[in-house]
């Protein structure tokens, strides 16, 4: 209360000296001033001169001393100066003498980690002033601001006229702002990839506007922050401002922009010094080999972030799941992949609510990051799929990699809340046990009597409302939206149907290499020798779409929760034995083996930590194989073998060697077995499917083919797979197409690829033209009106979903247009390019193509142009609009150009 | 093309004088599924080696008037045509998806690229009578100089001039004059960016017709 009293007096004191402050009239109008909340500081400095200063100001300043916290990396030789920081109250400082100085984001994450309970963080650069109260106004501008996942930030006043004033001077409290300033787009750094922001076009204040862009000296929020969006110690200067606003934007962090400005910061600091008459020497950046190696490192790491943001190579630091990279540009208006900027980005407005200029798409150009494209992956699909994985994990030996694979299980899943994971533990660990039941896995106890024993025991646990069930290793990690792949894989391989694959290596010492590439057919190199009938296992081609194939392979397989009661692991097989008997049994039940066209996962090959190498392999052919052989029907074996696990019937095992090639009988594997081309039950060949190619040069190609049963669309995975993905998904059979009298399908060399089952109709006087090398996905049933015109040119992917196109749409495609699951009305025209390329005065070319990306769930009422770069789901625009950019999710957004005319606003139907 | 820039201010008899005028089909190729109605009273001119290339359901009507084809241009697949009376040229350029050209008095596209979903005309297509008696002219002559481009969507309104050079930008509404070499768009459109040009992306409309 004390506090409370010394404050209001303070504040009247200010205003007898100030009458005339509007900002002090503010702090005193709000109702009810925080003045307990904890801040907590955050100075990354190097040989700074301004930094006691700095440090005094924000103290000296503040309504209420007792709650400034510093945490201050000081990078610095001066031990006078050190002393004299530690010797501020709350003060927590990690020292890093020059030599060694890493850089500005490596020390912002230093000071990150010096956090200690405070309710607030603040980053800010060692060179900064503060207005009288700063802490109750920037405390009460942040509360202004709606929502839960929020910062506030800007571009600081400068205050290089008052550098030399004392810290309380007059000056800082007549010179504070009582209006907003946006942070824009400024520039590209020539030669290099960075961005640069500033601060720019005023707003009214007090009300605090949202943003896109950050200003890195001045950035405050709860400390969730930064657990959430850690500074990158790997970086070193640049990266700073444009990647935490992007990473903090896909976390689901609102960025705003304070209607009140309050604090100080010192721009060019070299000029500015010279100008005061200061005579010390300004360094802006340390020369150490810490720093010359986080400066390399820089760049790499920027361009994956921008082009591959959720590759588990960044770990903490790379981008959210909330949001995608592909909305963050369209809501920016700026694109780091292309290194294009919309002319919005520059005003500092934002998505959809930019102004009439805002649709002409000019724009700065520059290199392309990578020089290649990159596929789109990640939209949020946190609880939109719906089946729920029992995980088993098999644990022989407690280690660290253990509690890793459980946490990427829960933490990678797209649906966490819907992942059991059971961890069958051979081993009596507490220690390990007890981190791995803390991340929410359930352990049960197992007697060391190998792979199958534990794959038998882990079984009993599977609940009822499981859909599949994952046999796991305890050295694995899998990737961001391992369930959703596989959910979409499962689905497109059927009820009867297993998925294996031969996980991509890694090793726990280095960082992952790149994201799991491509999937492979499982081969068999040979039968093992001394005429046992195990197979010995490898890997053969690289596919891009689910291949049937032969084998499968403990460490990684994925069963319908039914099969994997029915048709159970035998508690008789050890490691390799295991394998080769499910691969015989699940064959003898009916049920086929599936490989994966991506991988989503990662398997530690190392034998040091593999816990197989303790004499089971011995007991391996003395107590397996024989058992084995016996339900083979092969000679020499042992009748003490479980017959509760015999082969099943539909299929036999001559069958099965036919089939694959490896054949127990003989002890042989023929070339095909090990090339993994497989026959099916007539002997013809298993190859991988092509994409159906309605190829017909020149000619127009009509077909009427009758329809039939839908296909199941997995419109979720879609978003997250790219392109390789959907040929994938789509492959096999492709659609069903109708053609009606008087429609049109003209290919030129492209192709429609759809999911099996699915169906295209094309009515009377509808129109499809494909280019050379370009693609229509067709991902549920489609039906296109009665004079639709569907253009996609060269090497273009137009993607579909269910749902129909009304009359007269017109879409031309030039790179990537996605509708999935939309409503499209009368007249609608969505296009992402134009038939003409536009250069500016200065001979800059001009941004006119940005992939449209509509759905799922989007509404375009009649009459509607979609223009390029617009990214929107579950969100409606109305009937003769003009819509382009980013379009918040529940909004209903209207007129030319379209403005959000309604919030939280949702439709169904 | 350059001579054209010259005659915009000029008669339709100057222009006679360039053209041929025709009698038979041979200054268009119609296209399978194209539609072409001409009036007897409708008469055609045609430079020499120039032509209309009519898409498929795309559709032109000449009902009378004339009829001037100063260069090549091509009709996409379901844009229409309209010549009721009056001068209509067409010089190089196509006219995207759902388009509409509509004649009554004078409309000159002396080399366009139309988008799709574009209207674009001279006329009102009636009178309109103030309170006072008085009443507005129904037509009034729209000229599209060489190498414009008019965005998706767009509309051009009587008594429109844009500019050599122009482009403007989708779900526009142009009336009056644009300058040349801008960038114009909006409702109604004004110049955003000045000395712009432009060129047409690489496209192969034979296989679109």
């Amino acid at each position: 209360m004390s506090e409370d009293r010394q404050y209001s007096s303070r504040l009247e004191r200010k205003l007898e000296q100030f009458p005339d402050s509007q900002y002090f009239r503010y702090l005193k109008d709000i109702p009810a001033p925080d003045l307990d909340s904890r801040i907590l500081i955050e100075i990354p400095a190097f040989c700074d001169p301004e930094l006691l200063s700095t440090m005094r100001s924000a103290l000296a300043m503040a309504a209420n001393q007792d709650r400034i916290h510093f945490a201050v990396c000081y990078q610095s030789d001066d031990m006078a100066e050190l002393r004299e920081v530690e010797s501020f109250p709350h003060c927590r400082v990690k020292h890093i003498p020059v030599s060694k100085a890493p850089g500005l984001c490596a020390a912002r994450y230093e000071a990150s980690l010096l956090h200690g309970g405070e309710e607030y963080v603040l980053h800010v650069d060692s060179h900064m002033r503060f207005a009288s109260f700063w802490d109750v106004c920037v405390i009460d501008q942040y509360s202004r601001c709606p929502g839960d996942k929020k910062v506030l930030t800007e571009y600081a006043i400068h205050y290089g006229e008052a550098m030399a004033e004392p810290v309380d001077s007059e000056w800082f409290d007549k010179s504070v702002q009582m209006y907003g300033k946006k942070v824009g787009f400024s520039y590209f750094q020539e030669n290099t990839d960075k961005a640069r922001f500033t601060g720019k076009y005023n707003f009214h204040g007090p009300t605090p506007q949202c943003g896109a862009f950050i200003g890195g000296h001045f950035l405050f929020g709860r400390p969730e922050m930064d657990i959430d969006v850690p500074p990158d110690p790997d970086t070193f200067f640049t990266a700073d401002e444009a990647c935490v606003a992007m990473r903090l934007w896909t976390h689901g962090y609102d960025i705003w922009h304070p209607g009140v400005r309050a604090v100080y910061h010192l721009y060019g600091r070299e000029a500015s010094t010279k100008k005061a008459g200061l005579n010390v020497k300004v360094q802006r950046f340390a020369s150490s080999s810490e720093s010359s190696r986080r400066s390399a490192s820089e760049t790499p790491r920027m361009a994956m972030l921008f082009t591959d943001g959720l590759n588990p190579a960044l770990g903490r630091f790379g981008l959210g799941t909330e949001r995608t990279a592909e909305e963050y540009y369209a809501y920016a208006g700026i694109n780091y992949r292309s290194r294009m900027a919309r002319l919005f980005s520059m005003h500092g407005s934002i998505g959809i609510q930019h102004d009439a200029t805002a649709m002409a798409p000019a724009c700065i150009c520059g290199k392309d990051i990578t020089g290649k494209d990159h596929p789109m992956r990640g939209t949020n699909l946190r609880g939109v799929h719906s089946d729920m994985f029992f995980v088993i994990v098999t644990a022989y030996k407690a280690h660290n990699e253990l509690v890793e694979t459980v946490r990427s299980l829960f933490r990678n899943a797209d649906n966490p809340e819907r992942v059991r994971v059971c961890v069958v533990a051979q081993l009596t660990d507490e220690e390990w046990l007890g981190k791995v039941r803390e991340l929410g896995a359930e352990v049960v106890p197992c007697e060391p009597k190998g792979a199958g024993h534990a794959h038998y025991v882990g079984e009993e646990y599977i609940p009822n409302g499981a859909a599949y069930v994952l046999y796991s290793e305890e050295h694995m990690y899998y990737v961001y939206g391992w369930d959703t792949a596989i959910a979409a894989y499962m689905r497109y391989c059927g009820k009867k149907a297993v998925i294996s694959d031969w996980a991509q290596g890694f090793d726990y010492d280095h960082p992952f290499p790149t994201l799991p590439g491509n999937g492979t057919v499982i081969c068999a190199r040979g039968m093992l020798p001394y005429g046992h009938p195990l197979i010995q296992f490898g890997r053969t081609f690289d596919i891009d779409r689910p291949v049937r194939g032969a084998f499968i392979i403990g460490h990684n397989l994925v069963v319908p929760a039914e099969v994997a009661r029915t048709v159970r692991h035998s508690p008789d097989m050890y490691l390799n034995s295991n394998e080769s008997y499910m691969n015989y049994r699940y064959w003898c039940a009916g049920v086929d083996v599936y490989h994966a066209p991506r991988r989503y996962c990662y398997h530690y090959y190392a034998p040091s930590r593999n816990g197989s190498g303790d004499g089971t392999r011995g007991k391996e052919h003395g107590f397996s194989a024989p058992r084995m052989k016996h339900l083979l029907g092969l000679p020499g074996g042992d009748p003490m073998a479980d017959m509760r696990f015999a082969l099943g019937s539909e299929r036999t095992v001559k069958s099965f060697a036919m089939f694959s090639g490896a054949d127990p009988f003989t002890g042989t594997c023929s070339m095909r077995a090990q090339l993994g081309m497989f026959a099916d039950d007539a002997g013809n060949d298993v190859v991988p499917p092509k994409p159906l190619d309605c190829r017909a040069d020149g000619a127009r190609w009509r077909s009427t083919v009758s329809l039939s049963s839908a296909g199941a669309v997995d419109i979720d995975a879609v978003h997250r797979m790219g392109r390789k993905g959907l040929e994938a998904l789509c492959g096999n059979n492709g659609p069903l197409v109708g053609v009606w009298p008087d429609g049109v399908i003209n290919s030129h060399g492209g192709c429609i690829i759809g999911l099996p089952g699915v169906k295209l109709s094309v009515t009377s006087g509808a129109r499809i033209i494909l280019h050379p090398d370009s693609r229509l996905f067709i991902l549920g049933d489609m039906s296109f009106g009665n004079g639709c015109i569907v253009e996609v040119h060269p090497g273009a992917d137009l993607v579909m979903g269910p749902r129909t196109m009304n009359v007269n749409g017109i879409i031309d495609c030039w790179e990537r247009i996605d509708l999935l699951d939309t409503i499209v009305g009368q007249n609608v025209f969505i296009s992402d390019g134009y038939a003409c390329s536009v250069t500016t005065a200065d001979k800059k070319p001009v941004m006119l193509q940005m992939p449209v990306l509509l759905g799922p769930h989007a509404w375009i009422a009649s009459g509607v142009n979609v223009l390029p770069g617009t990214v929107m789901r579950d969100a409606c625009v109305g009937a003769m609009s003009a819509v382009s950019g980013y379009v918040k999710p529940g909004t209903v957004v209207a007129g030319n150009p379209a403005k959000i005319i309604k919030e939280d606003c949702h439709w169904y139907g | 093309m350059k001579d054209v820039k010259y005659m915009t201010g000029c008669s339709a008899e100057r222009l006679m004088q360039y053209c041929r005028e025709v009698t038979d089909d041979s200054w268009y190729d119609a296209r399978p599924g194209a539609y072409v109605a001409r009036n007897k009273s409708a008469r055609v001119f045609v430079r020499n080696g120039c032509k209309v290339t009519i898409g498929a359901t795309a559709r032109l009507y000449l009902y009378s008037g004339a009829f001037f084809i100063l260069g090549n241009f091509t009709m996409m697949p379901r844009s229409d045509v309209q010549l009721f009376k009056g001068m209509m040229v067409l010089g190089d350029g196509y006219l995207g998806f759902g388009s509409i050209l509509s004649c009554d008095e004078k409309l000159w596209i002396v080399g366009a690229d139309i988008a799709p979903m574009c209207y674009v005309s001279d006329t009102d297509g009636h009178r309109i009578r103030e309170a006072d008696g008085s009443e507005a002219p129904m037509w009034q002559p729209t000229i599209l100089h060489e190498h414009v481009f008019i965005g998706p969507g767009s509309t051009v309104l009587k008594g429109s001039e844009i500019g050599a050079g122009t482009v403007v930008g989708p779900k526009s509404l142009v009336r009056g004059m644009l300058p040349e070499a801008c960038y114009a768009e909006g409702v109604p459109a004004v110049p955003v960016s000045n000395g712009i040009t432009w060129t047409r992306r690489e496209m192969n409309i034979e296989e679109t017709l």
